[in-house]
């Protein structure tokens, strides 16, 4: 069973539709990257997953519960950083953290205080004197305090500095790797690219993507570089799959296709260098987020 | 109903709550002793001027004649709008925190998502009202007993009587913080549930005001929640307002009943 599942959940605004469709599988133990540019409709989603929204249309189901209907039930085992955190700006960290574990009617106190450390989170200040990146700390801290079986993240690494991105994403595959779920949304795409092992990309409300990173990888073009020995190139015709520019004994583009079949031919030309790099993923997403169709032929 | 959320209800307005309590009482006290300083000639005089006697016949909901009593005197002392102001400025704020402005500074989002659900949360916040309204009812009465030890009247008070305007008066706050919660869970901002409520309390005392001056005026006072307290006649007749009582508290509960299934029914919107 899929800890989040959707079936054409649709949402609209004033009769405006925002989300047409949404078929969203997350499995178990998967860390699941939300990608789509701004305005796509992965608040949204996110927020109809954990009932503060209706849907429109459609169903969803989270950890088994309706989120609409059964959304106490389920947001027992979720931990939720919203994209925009806002606290109460008169009590300490701890005393935020205190009263949403007391509401929880969980005992959190060795959790939060490891996560603490690990974040370098002052608790003792009143919230009002935090900055934007400590006031995301403490987000991160309230989200994962009670180890919930599943975590939605609203772009967690906004505000934090590269190192403290790399203590989340530790603690992230930490939880995946004891069988955690975690359903974060982005617009970074490397953060996804290093981070998840299943994506889904939504564009203009439209979910146009859902694979895994690697099958996503396999699809992405290579970039390739060839310089050939003086004036040879002129006598070479491109193989299958090449996609680029040819300036006189220097090729620049990409290739599709197997590698085995590039080397190949590139074993019967006068190569003087070559440089492969490995699959970008961030033309295939910008190619997903470009064009209505991109997707359909990526 | 959820205890850490009531906890931190209370906690979060508590000091408003001790301020405006305190000074409900203190109002009671001087208003006592500021009566004490005057005859009750004095009154007399100060009844025959018309415009006085029509503004106290407003907010009485009887005429004060010079034979009233001392403990009919203050029925002043529950109506008066200062006590108003203090009770209803803080049950205004409460009542128009959940949902209007947790909505409003975004921390609905992070309240909503807790696992509790809204009926509880909404079921919450209806405790933390409940037990305002009756502070600050209390207090009114409180204050009077207070007086009536450090600066008694003429006459010795009868506590039985006051203490059936001081239940009125706990209906009539009763029915404005539900209203204002109520009101509340159609809004995303504070301010728009307070402007609301607001506009009725102010139409409700101008009501009550234009009633004395005209009927046409008079025969819609029973839309104004003024109109359901009228503490000189409960005093004066020693009876029971449960018409009154009965309205305020079916106004709450219908009010409190449309809230909790808009409540419950409702999209949060992202803060803006």
């Amino acid at each position: 069973m899929n800890i989040v599942e959707t079936h054409e959940l649709a949402k609209s605004f004033a009769a405006q539709p925002v989300l047409h469709g949404i078929d969203l599988r997350v499995a178990p133990g998967t860390l699941y990257g939300f990608l789509g540019p701004n305005g796509a409709g992965k608040t949204t989603t996110l927020r109809i997953l954990l009932g503060l929204l209706d849907r429109s249309g459609g169903t969803a189901r989270v950890l088994g519960c309706d989120p609409w209907r059964q959304g106490a039930r389920a947001r027992t085992n979720i931990g939720y950083l919203p994209g925009d955190v806002r606290w109460y700006p008169r009590l300490t960290g701890r005393a935020t953290l205190d009263f949403l574990a007391g509401v929880r009617q969980r005992d959190c106190r060795r959790t939060i205080h490891r996560l603490a450390r690990r974040l370098e989170l002052d608790l003792n200040l009143p919230v009002r004197t935090y900055s934007r990146g400590m006031k995301q700390k403490l987000g991160i801290i309230q989200a994962l305090m009670h180890e919930p079986a599943l975590l939605i993240l609203d772009e967690p690494a906004t505000s934090l500095d590269p190192l403290m991105q790399d203590v989340l994403h530790d603690e992230l595959r930490q939880a995946v790797a004891i069988g955690r779920t975690v359903l974060f949304s982005s617009h970074t795409l490397s953060e996804v690219q290093q981070l998840c092992d299943h994506v889904g990309i939504l564009r203009a409300g439209r979910l146009i993507e859902q694979t895994t990173i690697d099958a996503l990888r396999n699809r992405a073009l290579r970039r390739v570089e060839i310089t050939f020995a003086a004036g040879a190139a002129g006598m070479a015709s491109a193989p299958r799959g090449w996609h680029g520019e040819k300036r006189g004994d220097h090729w620049v583009g990409s290739f599709s296709g197997p590698m085995s079949e590039l080397l190949a031919w590139l074993a019967k030309q006068p190569v003087l260098d070559l440089v492969v790099t490995p699959p970008d993923l961030e033309d295939l997403f910008r190619a997903y987020y470009a064009t209505p169709d991109a997707g359909a032929s990526a | 109903m959820n205890r850490a959320l009531l906890r931190r209800l209370i906690g979060d307005s508590f000091g408003l709550l001790a301020l405006l309590t305190g000074a409900t009482l203190a109002t009671e006290l001087a208003f006592m002793a500021v009566l004490r300083e005057f005859s009750q000639q004095d009154h007399v005089v100060w009844m025959r001027v018309e415009f006085v006697q029509r503004m106290l016949r407003a907010l009485l909901g009887a005429e004060l004649t010079p034979d009233t009593s001392a403990t009919g005197l203050m029925a002043l002392g529950f109506t008066h709008p200062l006590i108003y102001a203090f009770s209803w400025s803080y049950l205004l704020t409460a009542a128009t925190r959940i949902p209007a402005a947790e909505i409003e500074r975004g921390t609905a989002d992070l309240l909503l998502t807790l696992p509790v659900a809204r009926t509880t949360v909404y079921a919450s916040a209806t405790v933390h009202l409940l037990a305002a309204c009756l502070v600050f009812a209390a207090a009114a009465l409180g204050g009077v007993w207070l007086a009536e030890h450090i600066v008694p009247l003429w006459e010795p008070l009868e506590f039985g009587r006051l203490t059936i305007v001081a239940v009125n008066l706990l209906a009539v706050h009763v029915c404005v913080s539900i209203t204002a919660l109520m009101v509340s869970t159609w809004c995303v901002r504070r301010g728009a549930a307070v402007a609301i409520m607001l506009a009725w309390v102010f139409a409700s005392l101008l009501l009550e005001l234009l009633g004395q001056l005209s009927t046409t005026a008079a025969t819609f006072g029973a839309l104004g929640i003024l109109h359901y307290h009228r503490p000189l006649i409960t005093i004066r007749s020693g009876d029971w307002p449960l018409g009154h009582l009965v309205v305020l508290f079916l106004a709450a509960i219908a009010g409190w009943t449309i809230g909790a299934a808009r409540f419950k029914r409702r999209d949060i919107p992202a803060a803006g």
